[in-house]
């Protein structure tokens, strides 16, 4: 990532004006006290007005005054690139780690971090990491931190903490004065005739005149002498496409030897501006896409080396297929936000691979996402001391869809409800209009993540970020997969897009802090909440609500026997309640305490009790005491006369 | 198109010297030639009659040398210019990258040079081309001729030239003008050569 700085670009070279006095004047004061001042100093300014030069040349002078100074110069695109290749190699740390031995940075075209929000929050976070050691941070870019669109406010923050400065448009003066500097280092010259003329304000940005300055002097080098103020006027506004030529207005008189000599003087000074035209047309298309965002090497390669196609063909195949991108962009701007496309969708020279990805998308786009289970739902999830507080804080992230607890983690040993409370919540955005709810196991997501490789997980990760809100149940699961990285990868892109992730855990707090350090990390930034085992209420409220649905009331002493049962699992209450209930059904029994047990733990059902509330052993049961082995307790002595028959038998 | 190799860095560029029988088409040609450097020119290959009239065609290769990095060369044809061998004009014309027009000033040869005119745009027409696309200029070749016998390069302009091609006076046999003319079709194609790019 650590770009070069250029050893030419120095003050010495940087012409100092009105326009830029003041940039110039707080990058020398940073350097001389990195992290004392003007910390972070942030230059900006339109095109070609020296933001480049300025903060190569105060990284050059850092470097002179300093012995062992770390500095370092990076732009916005080869930050975000390193952040990518880092991020898909599971190498975050080591990315962030990088900037920690970093004296001084620069970063150039901070423009660019617009719209992009993992940048930003990379950016915002080394801005941190070297204020917060008083190391020095200088930026540059197109527009002040304020007047950027779609920019996390507190990096608008970090960004004006320090200096803001602007530089200027040069004016008349100022442009001359930059043209000589230029001039000199190329070692050429121009008249000044030819350099007033490019001092001109209304031949646009100081690129413009750069390019114009190429222009005259390839103009003057094939020219007889140097060019005067009308030829130069003439040569910027495009009128001369072939260089005066001496003697090539002498049509007649000629010696004879002379005629094919002044033919071929003419036919090469047309030939020279013919050929250079080539290469100043694609240029022009070449910036003109580059502007637009689309990647230009294909017309960058053709320049190069054409091949046996016209430049006419070159550029007309080149537009044609932007013209096919746009439309393939558009068709994918249905299925992905058009700002998170892959990189492809502006590269005309891989219309193929635009293809086969908008093949994948519209795959992806249209497999169902998986609801979650209808029946599971919150009218039929049983509330009680045990889980409070875990369904306080799902509902309120769902009310607040992905604004809080994002992610949620439901935590709970087995059968306490935790993928029933997982379904209801599903359920519940279902029920609130949220767009595209995504309900399955981690093991469906996990199977589903092992399928996509390349552009398709780019794709695959896309999805979820665009959806409302992602449930996955037993996430637990996830630990030592070979996708952890990605996952943790998908989930942090959600989250940042807005989606809601709710995540069901199965294992203990430690489980989750053992987890690999992305994926840790982005469980850290939301809620954990656990689910105990069900209290007495619970279980007694699940088993009513189960007897209820039969239509049957049961007794009290029914409900005391199957709540006291040593159940630490919802599941096996309801599981064990529905058991005794189905058996009495088939049986055209009654139930009792004494069937259930009969259903339950294989002891034959008395005909009745024979007192209630009082044992026969003279024990009084009630909930809450601690009879240490239900199963061991005879609730209903039998008569004395079964007792022998019994011991008899 | 002319033909740029970039893989070999040449530019060859095709120029065929139309216009009717003994207007002076070949005439340039040899003008041309004698100026040309010995080491620069091929030979000058010229299938004649008896009666030294073109049977075939002319053709002088020329080599400019290497220019912006392009080895250059141009290759100058003439087509017979009587009427029956309008199978051989169609043959050199193909290809054609500009053409210069010789018509003859005589006038008496005027109704001549509208037929041969008419027949270029007629052959480049069959091979696909639109005579107002293709690179032309005019030469009027023989205004050395008394001026009772010619027509003034405005007349001949105004019955010939109605697309307002570039013009040009010429005494071939003397040398006056054949360079012009070789000039402005150069420029024009090269220019188009700009405009469209190699290829």
């Amino acid at each position: 990532m650590r770009a070069q700085l250029n050893p030419t670009f120095v003050l010495d070279t940087l012409v100092v004006g009105d326009f830029n006095q003041l940039a110039v004047a707080a990058g020398k004061a940073v350097v001389r006290s990195p992290g004392a001042s003007y910390n972070p100093l942030f230059v900006y300014g339109g095109a070609s007005v020296g933001k480049t030069h300025l903060l190569m040349a105060l990284g050059n002078l850092a470097l002179g005054g300093v012995e062992g100074l770390a500095v370092e110069y990076v732009t916005i695109s080869t930050f975000e690139e390193s952040y990518r290749v880092a991020q898909a190699a599971g190498e975050l740390s080591a990315f962030r780690n990088r900037f920690d031995d970093v004296d001084l940075i620069l970063f150039d075209d901070v423009h660019l971090v617009q719209g992009r929000h993992e940048i930003q929050t990379e950016l915002l976070g080394v801005i941190r990491q070297l204020r917060g050691r008083s190391n020095q941070v200088i930026l540059a870019g197109k527009e002040q931190p304020a007047a950027m669109e779609d920019v996390a406010p507190q990096l608008v923050d970090a960004l004006t903490g320090g200096l803001v400065v602007d530089i200027a448009f040069p004016d008349r003066s100022e442009r001359r004065s930059v043209i000589e500097s230029k001039l000199r280092g190329r070692n050429a010259t121009l008249s000044d005739d030819a350099i007033d003329v490019l001092s001109d304000p209304d031949i646009g940005d100081l690129r413009e005149v750069f390019s114009q300055l190429q222009r005259l002097v390839a103009f003057q080098e094939i020219s007889e002498g140097p060019i005067d103020a009308r030829v130069a006027s003439e040569v910027v506004r495009g009128r001369f496409s072939a260089p005066f030529r001496k003697g090539a207005e002498k049509t007649t008189d000629r010696g004879a030897g002379d005629e094919f000599s002044h033919f071929l003087d003419d036919v090469a000074s047309t030939l020279t501006s013919q050929v250079e035209s080539w290469g100043d047309r694609l240029k022009d298309a070449i910036q003109m896409w580059g502007a637009k965002g689309f990647d230009t090497k294909m017309l960058e390669e053709s320049a190069r080396n054409p091949g046996s196609s016209s430049f006419k063909e070159i550029l007309e195949e080149y537009e044609s297929a932007v013209e096919k991108l746009v439309i393939l962009r558009d068709k994918a701007d249905g299925l992905i936000p058009i700002d998170k496309l892959p990189d492809v969708f502006a590269n005309p020279a891989k219309i193929g691979e635009v293809e086969v990805l908008i093949g994948e998308l519209e795959l992806f786009g249209s497999l169902d996402l998986p609801d979650p289970v209808p029946d599971w739902t919150f009218d039929s999830f049983v509330g009680g001391v045990s889980n409070k507080d875990a369904i306080a804080r799902a509902t309120s992230a769902i009310a607040n869809l992905g604004k809080q607890h994002n992610p949620l983690v439901i935590r709970g040993p087995l059968g306490v409800g935790k993928s029933h409370l997982l379904h209801a919540l599903a359920n519940k955005c279902i029920d609130f209009g949220a767009r595209d709810v995504c309900c399955m196991s981690t093991h469906d997501f996990l199977r589903e993540a092992e399928k996509v490789h390349g552009n398709a997980r780019e794709i695959w990760m896309q999805r979820y970020s665009r959806i409302a809100a992602l449930f996955l149940d037993d996430f637990q699961l996830i630990g030592g997969q070979v996708e952890v990285g990605a996952v943790a990868t998908l989930l942090r892109r959600a989250i940042d897009s807005g989606t809601q992730i709710v995540l069901t855990w199965g294992g203990s707090d430690e489980d989750i802090q053992a987890l690999d350090t992305d994926l840790g990390a982005v469980l850290e930034c939301g809620s954990v909440v656990t689910i105990n085992p069900p209290d007495r209420g619970l279980k007694l409220e699940l088993i009513h609500a189960e007897f209820a649905r039969q239509g049957i009331e049961p007794s009290r002493d029914l409900l005391d026997y199957l709540a006291d049962r040593h159940i630490a699992s919802l599941r096996e209450v309801r599981s064990q309640t529905k058991r005794v209930l189905e058996e009495a059904s088939r049986l055209q029994k009654a139930v009792t305490p004494a069937f259930a047990r009969q259903i339950l733990e294989g002891a034959r059902p008395l005909r009745r009790r024979s007192s209630l509330g009082v044992r026969a052993s003279g024990i009084m049961v009630s909930p809450g005491v601690g009879i240490r082995s239900p199963e061991k307790t005879i609730w209903d002595w039998p008569e004395l006369s079964d007792r022998i028959v019994e011991e008899l038998g | 198109m002319s033909l740029v190799n970039f893989t070999n860095r040449e530019i060859t560029c095709k120029i065929v010297y139309y216009g009717p029988g003994r207007s002076g088409k070949t005439t340039n040609l040899l003008y041309v030639h004698r100026q040309v450097p010995a080491d620069r020119k091929g030979k000058m290959v010229s299938l004649a009659t008896t009666t030294e009239r073109t049977l075939f065609f002319d053709f002088l290769p020329i080599e400019l040398g290497t220019i912006s990095g392009f080895i250059t060369r141009f290759q100058l044809y003439t087509v017979p210019g009587q009427i029956y061998y309008n199978a051989t004009r169609k043959l050199v014309l193909n290809g054609a990258d500009g053409i210069v027009f010789v018509a003859d000033s005589q006038a008496r040869q005027l109704d001549e040079n509208i037929e041969s005119f008419r027949n270029l745009q007629e052959n480049l027409l069959e091979e696909g081309v639109d005579i107002r696309t293709i690179p032309l200029v005019i030469q009027y070749n023989k205004q050395d001729l008394p001026s009772d016998l010619v027509l003034s390069k405005e007349e001949l302009d105004e019955t010939l030239n109605f697309r307002e091609v570039p013009s040009f006076g010429a005494n071939a046999i003397a040398g006056e003008g054949v360079f012009e003319t070789l000039k402005g079709i150069s420029e024009l194609v090269l220019r188009r050569l700009g405009e469209e790019g190699p290829g």
